[in-house]
């Protein structure tokens, strides 16, 4: 017996060693293997670009499908959607009568809160970067400074009144800031980042294949150029003084082009504009969003097109049919519009095309421009009845010059000049539409003249394009107080003569009376319910 | 010690034997002849027998003694055998744990016994696995359930929720896919953690599983211990909130090796479809909605006459088999007993393509190396192999019947042009895509018991897990137009140890009956990641095997780490087994948190009263056992992932509109030092009544969670996504009844089992919130769900429906009480909860000589389904784009002559709003479903000479009597409560033998 205890008691010890072993602190002490933290990061020329990595892939995907960015944009003359199918989310800003609840308001919403997040990661903690150039980090924190400006920029021209947050902390009772305060830190932010963004970017990925893939200054200028127009119409109607603000800035950008600071250049044919042939390197765009089908690819744009279409559409969008009747015609219409579609009958047709007595649900024009071939790289060829694939990597086209050169004319013109230097930018963008030397617009125009053709020349430029681009046909009207005239004119849907004898009308329809709320979309109530502030 | 020594393995035996209800009528023991009357010279009589059970087995070790003389005795050899030396006349009295004793005259003329034994049915003695350490069921202060292999062995069990479903009260099994190797949600009185698990804790032969059960073999299951209030889960203290269940694998015994094999053949099918439009009706459709040039003249004949058109559910569905074999062999010496098993099964889904097999080994060592030391040895090895996932239900469902499967040319599939938006054809995908995931699972457990002294033993136990599960995809070209073909190769490790020592002091002083326990545990888990795959494939034949094919390379790694370090002291007393108190504490340090909150303290205590045992109460016999119990103790929740509280950068991969992948860091996510356990308080009041063959429970509790680990939103103009706060209260109440008896008890016997719980979740406070939205589907209306004080859990949020407007839009009903066609989120309305209210289990086995029945049913009502896939099916909403609902169409508004008739809305009218939000949409789930009904026939020995044969034929799932319109009101999928696609339970019909050597 007394054996069996000896044994028993060291085994015992040795039981109670193996058990204490461990020091208890070690034990319990985390040590994140492989993952970073902030107070860990910002220490070399690797985290600061790792940092603006995270950027622009968070700008990658807040711009990559269309229920996260430009929903709101079917506000605007040039676009409609589907009266049935599953298009409500869309429908609702087409018939300006959006409610709180519709389903893709509150990601449009988030997504351009993101962008601020990452762009504010960058502005409070990349300055300590140690042992990089001053240059360098002033560089990334320009474009951050940039994008926080772009997304405030989205948010005050579709809220108006926003929280403004520049801290990465949480804050449910964020109050709104005015429109005025909003704008004066998107001006703010932008001059920070013309200073400090370079004119050209010297190495990959930042620029590739001779174009600026980051943010460049004279994307800064011309972002600044459509601000300030913004500013100078509704709801600030800061008047002239601005719009000679938007004309100077436009301007430092011609110039730039003029004198080659600036690579930048219109393409000879519109039909290039939104080409495969320069999807990587368009001379034209100022700011692109690149995509890439293998990393990040960007859906639904590519296959916007009407359902009954051979090559299966989705029929989220489609043109307004006065629109497309104003348009002049010539190789900007041909390229913007499918020329012909190809219903599932497999036979070409035009698109006021229908049976007798009538059997489309939708018959209004398609827009092409965004349409992408289901051979990757190819061109798209309206002729082929191949089906579409819906993730595609088409630019996104931010900022084009031709666009900035109507935004000349347009500022020139409201701020109550004519020069020979805004006419003649204005028609170097028609005579390309016209695709020839048509020299349409002289300088015996008035200036209200000048401006309502710089306005109408744009329009017609960025037609269609709406989740992408800065600045779309409906951010015109905003800021030119012209939703209500649209919206009375949706009301009464007249017949439209699209082709002799052939009359046709929108499907979507548009009740009810018209008052400024709007000219807005609701805060979505997932985050009014956070924080009570977030109401009109 | 030697006193001691049988103390243990007699405990152990119990433990190891199954427990049985089954018993008989007392017959005489009838002899083969009658011999001449041998008296020896001693003048004691020398009698033989053979001990068996009621199937003819032998029984090893059974005590035979003399009534009135116990010391003189012996036991029952290997094969059963005894030979006695006994006074003429005596009684010979014959016992073995778990068998009711026998008492046999001696007959003068006779001198070979054959004994039966009868299984026991006394539950009060059986003894009760509890958290470190064992009780006697007569002696339990707590509630605990007990699941027990005679329970289930009627039933062909796959897996271990199939063996708790049902079974007990408390405990929620809710099957959420129907898919083989899918898991179920359990819930042992209800949910009580808002955003982190709230699946109990399983424990597997004292070591925690880390890794899940999916590789324990269901056969080698003796039995599983449900933990239910906090006296007996508080000893799991940081992990105990969710209950816990305790599973113990089967030990060999001493004697002749027995070797058991069980086969078992399933046929499984899906229960119930949805009604579709066929393709002609579909095709018809969309003429009359989306155009009459839709579908043109030539094609819509042909799907009039079946040579063109898709039955999509007839071509994604089968008949699927399952196989599933065990072989058993266990025996032992004295000193040492072993178990060793294996075990196959192959399972195919009913859905084309998809097979679960897992092959599993067990050996289970137990010797007594020294009289004072036992070593238990435990290994399970199992290999599981999933080929190609589930499709989606939704897709079958919703893909349109009237398209081209591929391109004749490019043999490429093609996407739904009518219906489905973006989505890829399941049938394509099925035949193109595959997938492979494997689980190399090793459960070693080595335990060391020390008696050190008269009632002290030390148990040193050290228990690892590990998990290599590595999974393989391939992603063809061809299953879309301008499909991208990828690889994916993920291999990721899990690995766990646990040390738990054990110090337990049982002493009893005179009336007086004091069990002390200390223990010292600690434990690690580690998991580590490694994913490669590619795009863009040269050449789709290598398949997945070879990542240098592809031109577009990704690649990542993962590690995390969590640690526990706990202490915990238990005493147990009682005076005369009448009154009984336990108290416990436990300590537990987690790395999860940071060094200010990383410790939580977890005290229970508990009281009972066992009227029966009072002196007044022993002149009647009627009631055995009238036990009063009452409990309460503090338990917690740390179900954090690792690294939480830290705030980590979060990382993203970006190309810049190259092919290359740049990686990115951004300040996603928000630190959150001050995290802490979550507590759950819990009080229950207990009665157990043993009467006139009548056992009842019957439990009432409640449990508050305070300091809820809650997922707060992050407001969306911060950056949106959650946080962890430790926020919140939550509370479960409930009562529990469970009934065990034997209405008949003659030549036939019908043992039932009957239980029934209630439960009621309530959220108390969210973190301040008013409310909190959750289930969030953007393009179906938004969100589904809501959290809300005063409310269950799972409460839906939806527009109430009110019928439809002169136009045949959908009429919701606003705030005031007016009704629109275009609510608005001050519109939504609490209604319905996701969890049932009620469940019941009723399990029946009836046996007349050597057929045994058993009918098990399962039900629960008091809860809703939120029924998208009917939703989706019928309405133009997100992604769908057309109908595919038979009555969405033949009773639509557009279609109906008496527009009264309606039953959905009109399809062209663009005033008309869809939302899956809607009351319309949300359906009484509740169910009375067949789980199993088998018959066996038991073939004995002595007929078929080499082995006993059982043979049965078995159903599970057969029917569900239920209100709900889709096609199982049980399973769920994407939230709880949301039947979006979800994967039915199939109905299976299973033959079986079972061979014992």
């Amino acid at each position: 017996m007394k054996k069996i205890y000896r044994h028993t008691g060291s085994l015992l010890l040795l039981a109670a060693l193996a058990a204490g072993m461990p020091a208890c602190s070690d034990f319990l002490t985390e040590d994140p293997k492989g993952q970073m933290t902030t107070g860990g990061f910002f220490t070399g020329k690797e985290d600061l670009d790792a940092s603006l990595n995270a950027l622009y892939s968070v700008i990658a995907v807040s711009q990559g499908q269309n229920n996260y960015c430009g929903t709101n944009f079917l506000a605007g003359d040039d676009i409609s959607t589907h009266p049935a199918s599953n298009k409500q989310p869309l429908r609702e800003h087409d018939q300006y009568s959006v409610t709180d609840n519709n389903s893709w308001l509150v990601s449009m919403w988030e997504q351009r809160y993101k962008v601020i997040k990452a762009a504010n990661f960058i502005i409070n903690n990349a300055a300590r970067t140690p042992g990089v150039a001053e240059e360098t980090i002033r560089q990334a924190i320009a474009q951050a400074h940039y994008w926080r400006a772009y997304s405030y920029f989205y948010l005050v021209t579709t809220w108006g009144e926003v929280p403004v947050m520049l801290e990465e902390e949480i804050n449910y009772e964020a109050p709104l800031s005015s429109v005025e305060d909003v704008y004066a830190l998107i001006v703010s932010d932008l001059k920070t980042a013309e200073e400090g963004c370079p004119v050209m970017y010297t190495s990959e990925p930042y620029a590739r294949n001779g174009v600026n893939i980051a943010v460049s200054r004279g994307a800064v200028q011309a972002t600044l150029s459509y601000v300030y127009m913004c500013m100078a119409g509704w709801p600030l109607n800061k008047g002239a003084e601005y719009y000679r603000l938007a004309a100077d800035k436009a301007e430092e950008v011609i110039d730039g082009v003029e004198d080659g600071t600036y690579y930048y250049r219109l393409l000879d044919d519109f039909s290039q504009v939104h080409s495969m042939a320069y999807n990587a390197n368009n001379p034209e765009v100022i700011l692109g969003i690149y995509y890439n089908r293998d990393r990040t690819a960007q859906a639904i744009p590519q296959t916007d097109i009407l359902q009954d279409m051979m090559q299966n559409g989705w029929g989220d969008t489609n043109g307004e049919i006065k629109f497309w009747k104003d348009f002049p015609d010539g190789p900007r219409k041909e390229a913007t519009y499918f020329p012909k579609i190809m219903l599932t009958d497999g036979e070409l047709h035009d698109w006021w095309y229908d049976t007798d007595p009538p059997s489309r649900e939708v018959v209004a024009p398609v827009f092409m421009k965004s349409v992408e071939s289901p051979e990757r790289g190819t061109e798209f060829d309206y002729t082929n009845p191949q089906i579409l694939s819906s993730n595609g990597e088409k630019t996104v086209q931010v900022i084009r010059l031709a666009q900035v050169y109507c935004w000349f004319a347009e500022a020139t013109g409201r701020a109550g000049e004519v020069t020979t230097k805004a006419v003649e930018m204005l028609n170097r963008v028609r005579n390309r539409a016209d695709g020839k030397a048509s020299n349409l617009y002289t300088t015996a125009m008035t200036p209200e003249e000048l401006a309502e053709a710089g306005y109408n020349e744009h329009g017609w430029e960025i037609a269609g394009y709406y989740w992408g681009g800065l600045a779309s046909r409906a951010r015109d009207m905003f800021r030119m107080y012209r939703f209500k005239e649209h919206f009375e004119f949706r009301k009464q849907n007249p017949e439209i003569e699209v082709a002799p004898g052939v009359f046709r009308k929108e499907a979507v329809p548009v009740t009810g009376s018209w008052d400024d709320s709007r000219m807005y979309s609701p805060y979505p109530y997932e985050d009014a319910i956070l924080n009570p502030n977030l109401h009109r | 010690m030697k006193k001691n020594h049988k103390w243990v393995l007699f405990s152990l035996l119990v433990v190891a034997s199954p427990a049985a209800l089954y018993a008989q009528g007392e017959m005489p023991a009838p002899g083969k002849s009658y011999e001449v009357e041998e008296i020896l010279q001693n003048g004691k009589k020398r009698v033989t027998g053979l001990v068996t059970d009621k199937h003819g087995e032998s029984i090893i070790g059974a005590s035979i003694t003399v009534k009135g003389d116990p010391k003189i005795g012996t036991t029952s050899d290997l094969d059963g055998r005894f030979i006695l030396d006994v006074p003429p006349r005596s009684t010979l009295v014959v016992s073995y744990i778990g068998y009711t004793t026998r008492e046999i005259r001696v007959h003068r003329r006779l001198n070979n016994y054959p004994v039966v034994l009868e299984e026991d049915n006394q539950l009060l003695d059986e003894v009760v696995v509890v958290g470190y350490g064992t009780v006697k069921k007569s002696d339990l202060t707590g509630s605990v359930s007990t699941v027990g292999a005679r329970q289930f062995e009627e039933q062909p069990v796959k897996n271990v929720a199939d063996i708790l479903q049902g079974r007990t009260a408390g405990v929620e099994v809710t099957s959420s896919s129907g898919m083989p190797g899918a898991g179920a949600k359990v819930r042992i009185r209800g949910t009580t953690s808002i955003n982190k698990s709230s699946d109990p804790l399983y424990v597997i032969d004292g070591i925690i599983s880390s890794s899940g059960l999916d590789g324990l073999n269901p056969q080698d299951i003796q039995s599983m211990e449900v933990l239910k209030d906090a006296s007996s889960t508080a000893i799991y203290g940081s992990r105990g909130a969710n209950g816990v269940i305790l599973v113990t694998t089967r030990s060999g015994r001493e004697g002749r090796a027995r070797i058991t094999f069980d086969g078992k053949w399933g046929i499984s099918k899906v229960r119930k479809n949805y009604e579709l439009l066929s393709a002609y009706e579909y095709a018809q459709a969309l003429n009359d909605i989306r155009g009459s040039q839709t579908i043109p003249a030539e094609d819509l004949e042909a799907y009039r006459n079946g040579t063109k058109g898709i039955d999509w559910l007839n071509l994604m569905t089968q008949t699927a088999l399952t196989q599933d074999y065990s072989l058993g062999i266990s025996g032992g010496s004295e000193k040492v007993r072993y178990l060793l098993s294996g075990n196959l099964l192959d399972q195919e889904a009913v859905t084309i393509n998809s097979t679960y097999k897992r092959y599993g080994f067990r050996a289970n060592v137990d010797a007594d190396v020294r009289p004072w030391l036992t070593v238990s040895a435990k290994l399970n090895g199992a290999v599981i192999h999933q080929a190609n996932g589930a499709p989606s239900w939704f897709h079958i469902l919703s893909f349109s019947p009237t398209m081209e499967m591929k391109d004749p040319e490019t043999g490429v599939y093609n996407r739904d042009p009518y219906n489905l938006a973006n989505a890829n054809n399941p049938y394509g995908v099925a035949m193109e895509n595959y997938s492979d995931s494997y689980s190399y699972n090793l459960n070693a457990n080595l335990s060391l018991l020390f008696k050190i002294a008269k009632g002290l033993t030390l148990s040193v136990q050290g228990g690892y897990d590990y998990d290599h599960s590595p999974s393989y995809s391939f992603s063809s070209k061809l299953i879309a137009p301008g499909a991208i073909n990828s690889m994916n190769n993920t291999s990721n490790m899990h690995r766990y140890w646990q040390n738990t020592n054990n110090l337990t002091y049982q002493g009893t002083f005179g009336d007086h009956t004091l069990s002390a326990t200390a223990v010292w545990e600690l434990s690690q888990t580690i998991d580590t990641g490694l994913q490669a795959g590619g795009s863009n494939l040269n050449n789709e034949s290598v398949g997945y095997w070879n990542i240098g094919n592809a031109a577009v390379r990704n690649e990542s790694n993962s590690y995390s780490e969590s640690s526990l370090a706990s202490g915990i002291v238990r005493a147990s007393y009682d005076y005369k087994k009448r009154y009984f108190l336990t108290a416990a504490l436990r300590a537990d340090g987690s790395s999860k948190f940071q060094k200010d909150h990383r410790w939580g303290w977890f005290p229970s205590v508990a009281l009972a009263w066992d009227v029966a045992r009072e002196p007044f109460m022993q002149r009647q016999n009627l009631v055995e056992q009238l036990k009063l119990r009452a409990s309460y103790g503090v338990t917690g929740n740390q179900a954090i992932s690792s690294y939480s509280t830290l705030g980590m950068l979060s990382s993203t991969s970006y190309g810049w509109g190259s092919t290359s992948g740049y990686t990115g860091y951004w300040g996603n996510q928000f630190a959150t030092p001050d995290l802490t356990w979550e507590k759950t308080y819990q009080y229950d009041v207990g009665l157990d009544v043993s009467l006139g063959g009548v056992n009842l429970s019957l439990d009432w509790f409640k449990k508050r969670t305070v300091d809820l680990l809650f997922q707060k939103q992050v407001p969306r103009y911060n950056g949106g996504g959650t946080y962890w706060v430790n926020q919140g209260k939550l509370d479960n109440t409930g009562v529990e009844l469970s009934v065990n008896t034997f209405p008949v008890k003659r030549s036939v016997v019908w043992e039932t089992n009957f239980n029934a719980a209630f439960v009621k979740n309530e959220v108390i406070d969210l973190a301040g919130n008013d409310f909190v939205l959750n289930a969030n589907y953007s393009d179906l209306g938004g969100y589904m769900q809501i959290m809300k004080p005063g409310y269950p859990l799972g409460s839906f949020y939806v527009y109430r429906w009110k019928g439809f407007d002169e136009k045949g839009a959908n009429l919701y009903q606003k705030q005031d009480g007016t009704l629109t066609t275009t609510p608005t989120s001050d519109d939504l309305v609490v209604k319905g909860q996701a969890s049932p209210a009620w469940t019941f289990g009723w399990n029946n086995n009836v046996t007349w000589r050597n057929w045994t029945l058993n009918v098990f049913f399962t039900a629960a009502t008091g809860y809703e389904r939120l029924n998208i896939s009917r939703f989706m099916t019928s309405s133009m909403t997100g992604v769908t784009r057309f109908i595919r609902l038979h009555d969405a169409y033949f009773k639509g508004w557009d279609y109906v002559q008496d527009k009264a008739d309606a039953r959905y809305p009109s399809l062209t009218n663009p005033d008309n709003k869809n939302y899956a939000n809607s009351d319309f949409w949300l359906e009484d789930a509740s169910f009375i479903k067949l789980k199993n009904i088998s018959l066996s026939y038991h073939i004995p020995r002595k007929f078929t000479r080499i082995a006993a044969i059982q043979l049965s034929v078995s159903a599970q799932d057969v029917f569900t009597i239920t209100g709900y319109k889709g096609m199982d009101p049980e399973v769920y999928a994407g939230y709880d409560g949301l039947d979006y696609g979800a994967y039915p339970v199939p109905r299976t019909v299973t033959f079986g033998v079972k061979l014992s050597f």
